[in-house]
């Protein structure tokens, strides 16, 4: 790894002292989802299925979230009639999303699930051998972060991934006998 | 043998020693790497600590603990750019001093006050925690313990929320993600679906990697972009003289007793107490107008006030159980699974915990210190890092960690949910310290509520219920009340959470003004953040 590697960058979508901007839809959004959540934490909290009534004046195992998913519901309704009838609040403290930024989000959220998937594969056999799969994919895993991300010289994105692999593989699935 | 043969015999292990150098290497690294927070580095070494003995792994965690409050101050004064929250109000005085040509001087002082604060803050813990543990022991009953944890949560909400409607729903997520699993009650379950891998609950370590792993890289990989501000080049002398030293004193002595003071108060850590330290320092300076311009005394207030909060901050989390800050949460979770259960009852199962906590906090200091005087050079070029090696390495790791914590690939999946929740809800102003501590503490309150709601049918009220457990749960109230009222009487545009809130906007603006006339005069390098911008790194307050 060296400092000199050609490394891409995203032009700016907004210059370096702008903050995000407040959104009114952002906010109603964002209680509906906590409303619908808390209300739906609510309901399974009425469903929870008891072995046995709890005896008087002791709690069952439904009170506890009865009484938070109540106050979340309460909480989120009082934030829904905010989002709705004052101005969106500010977000001056927040640093605003950049070009690039969301996709590089979720390319990555989107190889780590299928290194996940991959992963619990295990191992495969071909060719009559059985062939660990975990040092393969997280090479890949590696790479396409790598690239994602912005590295564009070839020797970084071979050297780097195989290095880490090799690091990993080495330190914690032999000698802290990680079952990898 | 004694408490405190037992507790040093423990760090005579060579293994403890090698772990404190890696605690060491690691906790300079995150710090020195603006956007790495120590509790990141802090979950993420959590995941390959626990197979460790228990001082061994809290070797490497309050090693990194220790080192990040060092290895912050590098970028702080070089680049203006805080590596840590709690290094935010160096940049202050750090960088000006840097412009001026000072950058080897403020490094210096920054390196050995802060070893002053954190020593300072060493003695406080080794002195005051056995007491504190057993006044809760003998005091704390059911419901104290109840109200104790309402309130640990509320100040968490009070200090980092800047809504503090979104922050009491971040606690009541927290809270509500701790009743997933088994009711120990009476055996019910409850959100599992099923799920074979929920019976025990949520994996609290996958959580916090999660929340302040993945969350905190998917932040920078939205936000990233590249910056301006080059990193000071010429550094200047290095060593104080005698009359530099002399101004440091009366600084040093008023922010030591705001960071010891605000450490002891759960969830403020070392940004707040920085801020504050400073601002009391210049109140009684005798030369308050050099502050924000490239003040001695202004760089020693900030830096010993925000590192003498770690002791106050260990002393509440190991004696009560209430997490000083978010690193101190991420241990309790790390301690749990070793089974030492920070709390009361601690210190008397354990109190050769005291003399090893204390002596590793003790050597990790002075390693630091003394690296911190001789590697500054070397430190400046890791900022130069490039980022796509930093963030893939950053997630490989968080995924390895995650992994190892119980060889099942359900948690490393528990771990990205929680990421994309983490940063959506960083990108909605909702702090995760509240979530976090809820979920940490949620099955405790629970269970001394339903106590103290089966003992209260059979006796008065204020038998059951303390003096204590009433004032807990006054402070707890008022700990979201005040904030609340604080900001509704501001404009709307100028809300903030506290730790964003505790210098005025004149102050504010005077310093900015100050950092903007230095780099026309002196462009020693490109450009300069400017104050407002890292402040708005504060959102990690629970660090």
């Amino acid at each position: 790894m060296t400092s000199t590697d050609t490394v891409v960058t995203d032009p700016p979508v907004f210059t370096d002292n702008e903050s995000a901007k407040s959104s009114r839809p952002l906010e109603i959004a964002f209680a509906v989802i906590a409303l619908t959540l808390a209300a739906g934490y609510l309901y399974l909290g009425t469903q929870i299925e008891l072995r046995r009534p709890a005896s008087a004046g002791q709690i069952d195992a439904r009170f506890w979230p009865l009484v938070l998913g109540t106050i979340g519901v309460a909480v989120s309704l009082v934030l829904l009639v905010i989002a709705i009838t004052r101005p969106a609040s500010s977000r001056e403290d927040i640093e605003p999303v950049q070009r690039g930024g969301v996709p590089r989000v979720i390319l990555s959220v989107a190889a780590t699930t299928a290194f996940i998937v991959l992963w619990s594969l295990n191992a495969i056999v071909a060719f009559g051998y059985r062939i660990e799969i975990f040092p393969i994919i997280a090479a890949i895993l590696m790479l396409v972060l790598l690239l994602v991300y912005g590295q564009r010289r070839w020797q970084g994105l071979v050297i780097f991934p195989l290095a880490m692999t090799a690091f990993i593989y080495v330190l914690f699935g032999m000698l802290l006998r990680v079952p990898l | 043998m004694n408490p405190f043969l037992d507790g040093v015999g423990a760090l005579l292990d060579p293994m403890v020693f090698l772990y404190i150098l890696v605690g060491l290497l690691l906790g300079f690294l995150v710090g020195a790497f603006p956007g790495i927070t120590a509790t990141m580095a802090v979950a993420l070494a959590a995941g390959f600590t626990l197979t460790l003995e228990p001082v061994q792994g809290l070797a490497v965690l309050l090693t990194i603990y220790v080192a990040a409050n060092f290895g912050d101050r590098v970028p702080s004064i070089l680049v203006n750019t805080p590596g840590t929250p709690a290094s935010i109000a160096t940049t202050l005085d750090g960088y000006p001093m840097a412009k001026q040509g000072r950058a080897g001087l403020a490094l210096t002082i920054s390196a050995i006050v802060s070893a002053i604060g954190i020593l300072a803050s060493l003695v406080l813990f080794a002195v005051a925690a056995v007491p504190v543990a057993q006044l809760a022991r003998d005091y704390f009953k059911s419901p104290e313990l109840f109200a104790l944890v309402v309130f640990g949560i509320a100040i968490m909400i009070g200090i980092s929320s800047k809504s503090m409607l979104k922050g009491i729903l971040a606690g009541a997520f927290g809270l509500m993600l701790g009743t997933v699993g088994t009711y120990a009650a009476t055996a019910d379950q409850r959100y599992t679906f099923g799920t074979l891998e929920l019976v025990e609950g949520f994996n609290f370590i996958a959580v916090i990697i999660g929340l302040f792993g993945i969350a905190e890289l998917f932040d920078q990989l939205l936000t990233h972009h590249e910056s301006k501000v080059r990193p000071i080049s010429s550094l200047g002398r290095w060593w104080p003289n005698r009359a530099e030293l002399k101004q440091t004193r009366r600084a040093l002595a008023v922010s030591g007793t705001v960071g010891l003071g605000v450490g002891l108060i759960p969830a403020a850590g070392g940004d707040i107490a920085g801020l504050i330290g400073w601002d009391r320092a210049r109140r009684v300076s005798k030369h308050p107008e050099e502050f924000g311009k490239g003040s001695i005394e202004g760089i020693t207030a900030s830096d010993t006030a925000s590192s003498a909060t770690l002791g106050g901050s260990l002393t509440t989390t190991m004696a009560l159980g209430i997490p000083g800050d978010s690193v101190m949460a991420v241990m309790i979770g790390s301690m749990i699974v070793w089974g030492i259960t920070p709390g009361p009852t601690l210190f008397s199962d354990r109190p050769d915990l005291v003399v090893s906590i204390t002596g590793i906090m003790l050597i990790a200091t002075i390693l630091s210190l003394g690296l911190s005087l001789v590697r500054m050079r070397g430190m400046v070029k890791l900022l130069d890092v490039p980022r796509p090696y930093l963030w893939s390495g950053i997630l490989i790791f968080c995924i390895i960690g995650t992994y190892a914590t119980s060889n099942s690939l359900f948690t490393v999946g528990t771990m990205l949910v929680f990421g994309v929740i983490g940063v959506l809800l960083k990108r909605m102003s909702v702090p995760a310290g509240p979530v976090v501590l809820g979920l940490l503490l949620g099955p405790l309150a629970e269970e001394n509520l339903a106590r103290s709601l089966a003992i209260l049918p059979t006796r008065p009220f204020f038998d059951v219920v303390s003096p204590i457990a009433i004032i807990l749960l006054v402070l707890a109230v008022l700990s979201i009340v005040v904030p609340a009222i604080r900001n509704a009487r501001r404009p709307a545009g100028r809300r903030a959470s506290l730790a964003d809130s505790i210098l005025d906007d004149d102050t504010v603006s005077e310093i900015e003004k100050d950092h903007a006339s230095l780099d026309e005069d002196a462009p020693l390098t490109g450009a300069t953040a400017p104050v407002s911008a890292t402040r708005a790194t504060t959102e990690e307050t629970e660090k």
